[in-house]
């Protein structure tokens, strides 16, 4: 009996453990069934995140800071992205690209993209380069009747997905400044072509009218000196003086023409550069006006000077004035002592920034100038002298300001009264 | 150009100027190696009296610049266009000189561009001139 009972004993404990177990295997198999459901989940991408409870906290697993991050990347992203389909539907399209075109996305998806292309030669001349890898270019969208410029990057997506993916940049903004930059530029040309006309118009002007000045002049001039020839002696004083006033008029009124001659010439921008050494340029100055200065007992001093870019005959000319000018306004009984130097420079000058010049200086111990006076004797017919005073144009300075402006520099005076004058010129280096 | 004798020549100038007229055709007639100074008032009448008798044809021709209907540039180019005038030495003359004419008219065969004196003394001097030039002609071609 007691053996009987130990073992309806045994069969109960047996079959108790027996229920545990089977709860325990029905157990496993629920937690084996949602860790498989998660693992299917996880592979046809249906889960974002998933929560385990873990001694009673929540942990959040959540995919999306993985590929919700690109996906709201290529969402917000500031320019449109779209992919299409091989034979060109469109699979995906950005909410920025569905605004670009005014179209809601919806209605864009499955479409084809060719129909919102305007310009379809140019895009299938990129999709071409597509064999090559990479392509980017121009072409016009259009939708809606609106022709949109943009800027597109195309990328085959294979072997991963059979799609391609292009990018599209808004150009609309970009085109109308790029038009309005091109319109200014238009409009800046035809300016320059009519001023270069209205230049050359001005250069045969000088030359017309001047003739049409001197031919009567001449005849003053030429049948007045026959005048003065044959009836001088005939004359009494008065009458003698006033013909000589005549005729020293029209002389002068001669070389007033010439000189304005000369000065539209010096305006002219067409002249033949090469290298010029200013150093022999002076000298040959120097050799040309031999006798002034040697009647003037002037000495001019002039060393290490520079090889510049320009046009011999216009440097010829510039140096000539300057010197010949110092000569002129020399003081009475003192000899004329004129130093030309040069220095290299960083001229600060707007129009031309980058470059380096080279600041000639032509010094003398002349009679000078008043500050009042200096930036005026620059200016075409300008003399700050009486005629009977220094002989003279008033046109030499002016000259030279266009000579140096013709060469991209710049020119100034530093004087006072009694003290000389130094004229400085800057040229590029 | 065919040697010319140059102490025998005929010489036909184009002049609008009547005064200028007057003292070049004096100036010519004065000197002793022109022997007939023939005048023309343009370039319309210069070409004119080229066609005009082909038999007395000019040694050398002298033409202002500035003229009425035709000037000397334009006249230049319808003697040197020309097979029975274009070995006729031009020379032309003119109160002032734009560099740009006489370039032109250099490119098209004018022998020299002259500039009229302001003295009445220096007309003298335009024969002399030309005759130098004309002597340098002979001798580069001998």
């Amino acid at each position: 009996m007691h053996l009987i009972s130990a073992q309806n004993n045994d069969q109960e404990n047996a079959s108790k453990q027996i229920a545990v177990l089977n709860k325990r295997i029905t157990e496993l198999e629920d937690e084996l069934l949602e860790a498989n459901s998660i693992v299917d989940a996880i592979k046809e991408g249906n889960i974002d995140a998933f929560i385990l409870n873990k001694e009673g906290r929540s942990d959040i697993y959540a995919l999306e800071n993985i590929d919700y991050t690109y996906r709201v990347l290529i969402e917000k992203f500031g320019e449109g992205a779209i992919s299409i389909s091989e034979d060109g539907l469109i699979l995906y399209c950005n909410e920025y690209f569905a605004q670009l075109l005014n179209i809601p996305s919806s209605k864009l998806i499955g479409t084809y993209f060719n129909s919102y292309v305007f310009s379809v030669g140019q895009f299938q001349s990129l999709l071409e380069g597509l064999k090559t890898g990479f392509c980017k270019g121009e072409i016009l969208l259009s939708a809606n009747g609106v022709k949109i410029p943009v800027y597109i990057s195309i990328t085959s997506l294979q072997p991963h997905v059979p799609a391609i993916g292009i990018i599209v940049t808004d150009r609309t903004e970009k085109k109308k400044h790029e038009e309005e930059i091109e319109r200014y530029q238009q409009k800046l040309e035809r300016k320059i072509r009519k001023l270069n006309q209205s230049n050359s118009d001005l250069e045969q002007f000088v030359h017309i009218v001047s003739h049409d000045i001197k031919e009567p002049l001449r005849k003053i001039v030429s049948y007045g000196g026959r005048l003065k020839e044959e009836i001088s002696d005939d004359l009494n004083e008065k009458s003698s003086k006033y013909l000589n006033i005549i005729y020293d008029g029209a002389l002068r009124l001669n070389s007033l023409v010439d000189a304005l001659v000369i000065y539209s010439g010096s305006t002219s921008r067409r002249f033949d550069v090469t290298n010029i050494d200013i150093y022999e340029t002076i000298k040959e100055v120097c050799d040309d006006i031999e006798l002034i200065i040697r009647e003037k007992k002037a000495q001019i001093s002039f060393a290490a000077l520079p090889i510049i870019k320009a046009s011999h005959f216009q440097m010829k000319q510039l140096f000539a004035n300057l010197i010949i000018n110092a000569l002129k306004y020399s003081k009475e009984n003192v000899n004329p002592i004129i130093d030309i130097k040069a220095e290299i420079v960083d001229h600060v000058d707007e129009k031309f920034p980058s470059l380096n010049y080279y600041k000639i200086s032509i010094s003398d111990n002349g009679i000078g100038m008043e500050q009042q006076y200096l930036k005026k004797i620059f200016t075409i017919f300008q003399r700050l002298h009486l005629p009977h005073e220094y002989s003279g144009t008033g046109i030499g300075l002016a000259i030279c300001k266009k000579i140096i402006e013709n060469h991209n520099g710049h020119i100034e005076v530093q004087s006072s009264l009694g003290r000389g004058s130094t004229f400085i010129i800057y040229l590029p280096a | 150009m065919v040697e010319t004798n140059l102490n025998r020549l005929h010489i036909l100038i184009a002049e609008d100027d009547e005064d200028d007229a007057e003292t070049i055709k004096q100036t010519f007639e004065d000197h002793t190696c022109f022997y007939k100074v023939d005048m023309v008032k343009n370039g319309e009448q210069l070409v004119a009296f080229l066609k005009n008798d082909k038999t007395k044809l000019p040694d050398l021709i002298l033409t202002d610049f500035n003229m009425p209907l035709m000037n000397g540039y334009e006249a230049l180019q319808e003697i040197s266009n020309n097979n029975l005038f274009k070995s006729i030495p031009v020379f032309i003359y003119s109160t002032t000189i734009n560099p740009l004419y006489v370039t032109q008219c250099k490119a098209i065969g004018a022998k020299d561009f002259l500039v009229k004196p302001f003295n009445l003394n220096h007309f003298d001097l335009i024969p002399e001139k030309i005759l130098e030039i004309l002597m340098n002609t002979n001798k580069s071609n001998t």
